[in-house]
């Protein structure tokens, strides 16, 4: 008996690996009434009947498969296997509810593929579900050259991808840098969408794998009519610096404060929701990208009794040219107090949280020099031009 | 093509969008023209143009978009004649969502016929920030200007335009070398864990992977860009200063040496004319940055 289960459960992932065809319905119908609720094995039928042009019955099992998806909390996959459904019928208005119920109710911050689609209005992720293109590739494919433009995300619904890095190492040789994408991972560098990015990796197929496909061009278009989208894809791409990106942050952070004074807006949220916010104004000391160090004005002293340390705030920078501001979320990493010509005033430290793309492009724009070149910048500028 | 038909062409950069670039690319065209040179102004600010408003142009009948998406053959197609004499205009307006981010071959073709055009000067509007595509249409110049205004973010920022250029020629001369291209990417990121801060440092990097020719070529490069620095808005003596600063720090960490060609006043006259939708160039000759505009122009010739 034991022998039998373990040679069927062989040969039903032998089927879902794409390791062994089955051409006759019949016989997949058998395989699938005594595992019916395999949502895997119901998509590769699926996939099967939609090359047979039995378009009603693929869709009909990829509804179900993804149905299946959803209530094992694999997402990615329920959106591909939803994805091939609207591929095979033409509905008038497609409806993904059930994912986005399902998306909202999973408890998978940790995955940023996950985090990326659960943020999104309904809207948002029907438009980018729109734009999703479901991609089947052999072992060794090549998804992308190092060196091609760096014109998509892909989403691994199924499958691993291998990106090989080769970079010049310390001793002047190369370095060859390799890292695996498994399942739910993603790959593709398409921000800043103004950049035209060529690929550092060369992207291969290690196993058959199923992706999703979001071209940069139609995620722009996306992205236009919802900016939310946008500054999710930045989160997205930023997630994927992983430990590296963490490091890059806080090396940012610790060699790139600029110190030009910018008038900001503070608004400081009290912990319980029935408070009004402590709104107040001040000067920036210096910015980097990781965030940034205030003198606060004169009203702190009236307007606030308690710490605001680990507070969340939201600062307003007054930018010229900037007609609408840059607006930052943060939260108060440290407050110190300073004298100042006989006063004492307060500094505080905030530690930004969220930007828009287009906030953090203004912020990048303005801390992507070297320290030396910063400093040697502002002691000539004191020198030579200050009035 | 004889290189004396080749136009000369001046590219108008510098990082920050609203010091006045477009501003100092149509005055310069125009005294170009008065000069009787004939000169082609472009708008190369892809996905944000507006130089045909300076030229008090609403609607642009044709722009580089319709050259790129081909229904005209050749830059001249495309051309607008103006008010005045000897100057013509192409126009970037249109389609923001296709042309702010052409492809490799969309930008080459732009370049290619750039040379064709047949004219003795072509003075390029670019667009604000270092993207590649800024940066190379930069690169391609004869006259590589970079306009700044006296504020310290507009000095970062048209030094980081500099310095990005630098590093974007290297790259690109590199591009046969993928280990040196690697380390010179690398190095464009300032917190790059080689440690390579400066070009000195990229330099030194180079000489242990490609040995000195490749360096001596490369520094030969370097020297060649050669930056025009103007500085835009002059309301008082010191500020005319700001080429300096850029100058001391460019020579220092990036072993380049711009050039500080000169100042334009600050004029309220040209925010009134720009908000009016007149032609800046009625700018009235008495104007202080007309007169500044017109010095550059002759040191740059």
């Amino acid at each position: 008996m034991s022998e039998n289960t373990d040679h069927t459960n062989d040969i039903i992932k032998g089927v879902i690996d794409g390791l062994i065809t089955i051409e006759s319905i019949d016989e997949f119908k058998n395989i699938i009434v005594a595992n019916p609720d395999n949502p895997e094995l119901l998509t590769v039928y699926a996939g099967m009947l939609e090359k047979k042009e039995l378009y009603n019955g693929a869709a009909s099992v990829y509804k179900k498969a993804s149905r299946h998806f959803i209530e094992s909390d694999m997402i990615l996959k329920a959106i591909h296997s939803k994805i091939r459904e609207w591929n095979v019928i033409k509905y008038s208005e497609r409806e993904c509810r059930s994912i986005y119920a399902a998306l909202r109710h999973c408890d998978r911050d940790d995955v940023p593929a996950y985090h990326f689609f659960a943020r999104m209005s309904y809207p948002e992720l029907v438009a980018v579900m729109d734009e999703l293109e479901p991609v089947s590739l052999g072992a060794t494919a090549v998804v992308r050259e190092q060196d091609d433009f760096e014109d998509e995300l892909y989403f691994v619904v199924l499958g691993t991808l291998t990106e090989t890095t080769y970079s010049s190492g310390h001793e002047g040789g190369a370095e060859i840098l390799v890292e695996q994408v498994g399942e739910n991972g993603f790959t593709g560098d398409v921000l800043p969408f103004s950049d035209d990015k060529l690929s550092l990796s060369l992207i291969e197929a290690a196993s058959n794998v199923a992706l999703l496909k979001l071209a940069k061009e139609d995620l722009i278009r996306v992205c236009r009519k919802y900016p939310n989208v946008e500054f999710l894809t930045m989160e997205l791409c930023q997630s994927r610096l992983g430990k590296v990106g963490r490091k890059a942050l806080h090396t940012i952070r610790s060699t790139t404060r600029y110190q030009v004074q910018t008038k900001v807006t503070v608004k400081i949220f009290p912990d319980e929701p029935d408070q009004s916010p402590l709104v107040l104004n001040g000067f920036t000391e210096d910015i980097s990208m990781g965030g940034c160090c205030i003198r606060l004005g004169e009203a702190y002293w009236t307007g606030s009794g308690t710490s605001v340390i680990g507070k969340n705030v939201r600062i307003l920078f007054s930018v010229p040219k900037v007609s609408a501001g840059v607006d930052v979320l943060g939260e108060v990493a440290w407050k110190r107090e300073v004298s100042y010509d006989e006063r004492t005033t307060v500094l505080i430290g905030v530690q930004f949280k969220q930007m828009t793309e287009e906030d953090f492009t203004f912020l990048k724009k303005h801390c992507y020099i070297g320290d030396g070149e910063q400093d040697m910048i502002y002691s000539l500028w004191e020198s030579l031009m200050k009035k | 093509m004889n290189v004396a038909d080749v136009p000369q062409i001046w590219a108008v950069g510098g990082g920050k969008g609203g010091v006045g670039k477009s501003t100092v690319s149509t005055l310069m065209a125009f005294w170009l023209a008065r000069m009787g040179k004939r000169t082609v102004l472009v708008d190369v600010d892809l996905g944000g143009a507006n130089l045909h408003t300076m030229m008090g142009i609403k609607s642009p009948p044709r722009t580089l978009n319709d050259f790129v998406s081909k229904r005209f053959g050749t830059l001249e197609d495309i051309c607008l004649e103006t008010e005045v004499e000897n100057l013509m205009l192409i126009c970037g307006a249109g389609d923001v969502l296709s042309m702010a981010n052409p492809h490799v071959a969309q930008k080459a073709k732009i370049i290619q016929h750039l040379y064709r055009l047949n004219t003795e000067y072509i003075v390029l509007d670019l667009g604000a920030g270092t993207s590649f595509n800024v940066l190379d249409f930069f690169l391609v110049a004869t006259k590589k200007i970079v306009v700044l205004s006296p504020q310290p973010i507009a000095i970062q920022n048209a030094y980081a335009f500099v310095r990005n250029a630098i590093y974007r020629r290297l790259s690109r001369l590199s591009s046969q070398q993928p280990p040196l291209q690697a380390l010179i990417k690398t190095a464009m990121d300032i917190n790059n864990e080689l440690k390579v801060r400066t070009v000195r440092d990229l330099l030194m990097a180079i000489e242990d992977i490609s040995g000195n020719d490749m360096v001596d070529t490369l520094q030969r490069e370097i020297e060649e860009i050669r930056p025009q620095l103007i500085t835009n808005m002059v309301n008082h003596p010191k500020d005319k200063n700001a080429g300096r600063v850029i100058q001391l720090v460019a020579e220092k960490y990036l072993l380049t040496h711009p050039v500080n060609v000169g100042a334009v006043v600050y004029d309220k006259q040209i925010e009134a004319i720009v908000s009016d939708m007149v032609p800046l160039t009625k700018l009235v000759q008495s104007s202080d940055a007309f007169a500044s505009v017109y010095d550059i122009v002759m040191k740059l010739m």
